[in-house]
């Protein structure tokens, strides 16, 4: 609860992000925790605000030769 | 002001502390911490406005350890440090001497910390209504503001860890940071690796914070980092009705499990 608000507030989109508790005796709620979760993901499309950034790690990745 | 001068040598002339940790003068009329170890040194000592650093970030050091007993002067933040650190079993009790002022101005002498738990309570502990008006400020931008002010914030951070240096609640002897099998936390200052940093560190004080605002007043390039722990402050007052360093025997509020707590983020 606390992580998934600091999140927020950093700004991250908490529609992509799922937490829950399942039990290892509890496939369908797993499975369909995972197929409401990607579906959701799905019709937000690709999280551009995110790759922007994550995409400058790879320019410098270049940039510092690894 | 005289008062903590005398007590600091009162307590140096006893031998009941070996060193008295204080503010004294720096450079360019600025006060940085001193430590007093002879009583004739006890005049060094000064006590005002400018007096802002939490000196309980010394109190663990084994540098200042090895001087023998310890004495602090003690604001606030620095009592509510001492009780999280307790809390967190870092100190024990009766072993540094608070030296407090009371919100008369009088100065007090703690030894214990059920005296400084007791002298804690006189003061408001929350947040103030600048603080609580600063993050509504945050939490009225809309998602895609929000993600762009902090990316600008953090975007200026250059991974000097001086917010966590100055943090008394950071002293792990090896930070996740620089844990390189495997590397956590990306090193270079790049924006990716920013940001992970500072949300890794605002949660690892999550419950811990005690507000000092020493992180945002050590960062060399202005990253309002207070605002990150104030978030925290209000979420678990909110949430859990708790707040860090009232107490030297609460325990940890994320690792304890109470019939009260909501369960709301589950489904």
């Amino acid at each position: 609860m606390v992580f998934r608000h600091l999140l927020g507030f950093s700004g991250v989109d908490l529609r992509r992000i799922t937490f829950s508790w399942v039990s290892a005796a509890e496939g369908a709620k797993w499975a369909d925790i995972v197929n409401s979760t990607s579906e959701t993901i799905k019709k937000l499309g690709p999280y551009d605000s995110y790759h922007a950034v994550a995409g400058l790690k790879e320019k410098e990745a270049e940039y510092v030769g690894n | 002001m005289l008062e903590i001068k005398q007590k600091a040598r009162e307590l140096l002339e006893s031998g009941k502390a070996q060193v008295v940790i204080g503010y004294g003068k720096g450079p360019n009329n600025t006060t940085r911490a001193i430590f007093v170890r002879k009583p004739e040194d006890a005049d060094k000592l000064v006590l005002d406005d400018t007096c802002v650093q939490n000196l309980a970030l010394y109190i663990y050091k084994h540098e200042v350890r090895h001087f023998g007993k310890e004495a602090v002067v003690a604001t606030l933040p620095v009592l509510r440090s001492l009780l999280q650190l307790a809390s967190e079993n870092q100190v024990k009790d009766n072993e540094i001497i608070a030296i407090a002022i009371t919100p008369d101005n009088k100065v007090v002498e703690l030894d214990s910390f059920a005296a400084i738990e007791e002298h804690v309570r006189l003061f408001n502990t929350g947040l103030t209504e600048d603080e609580k008006d600063l993050l509504k400020k945050i939490n009225a931008m809309g998602l895609e503001e929000r993600w762009a002010f902090w990316n600008k914030e953090f975007s200026k951070c250059i991974k000097c860890y001086a917010c966590r240096q100055s943090c008394p609640m950071c002293y792990c002897p090896r930070c996740a940071a620089e844990v390189n099998q495997p590397q956590w936390i990306p090193v270079a200052a790049h924006q990716h690796g920013n940001i992970e940093w500072h949300i890794m560190r605002a949660m690892h004080l999550a419950g811990r914070c005690i507000n000092c605002g020493d992180c945002a007043r050590a960062c060399p390039v202005d990253i309002p980092l207070n605002l990150l722990t104030y978030n925290l402050i209000e979420e678990l007052n909110n949430e859990f009705k708790y707040t860090a360093g009232l107490s030297a025997s609460q325990t940890y509020v994320l690792s304890t499990w109470k019939l009260e707590d909501k369960e709301t983020f589950i489904r």
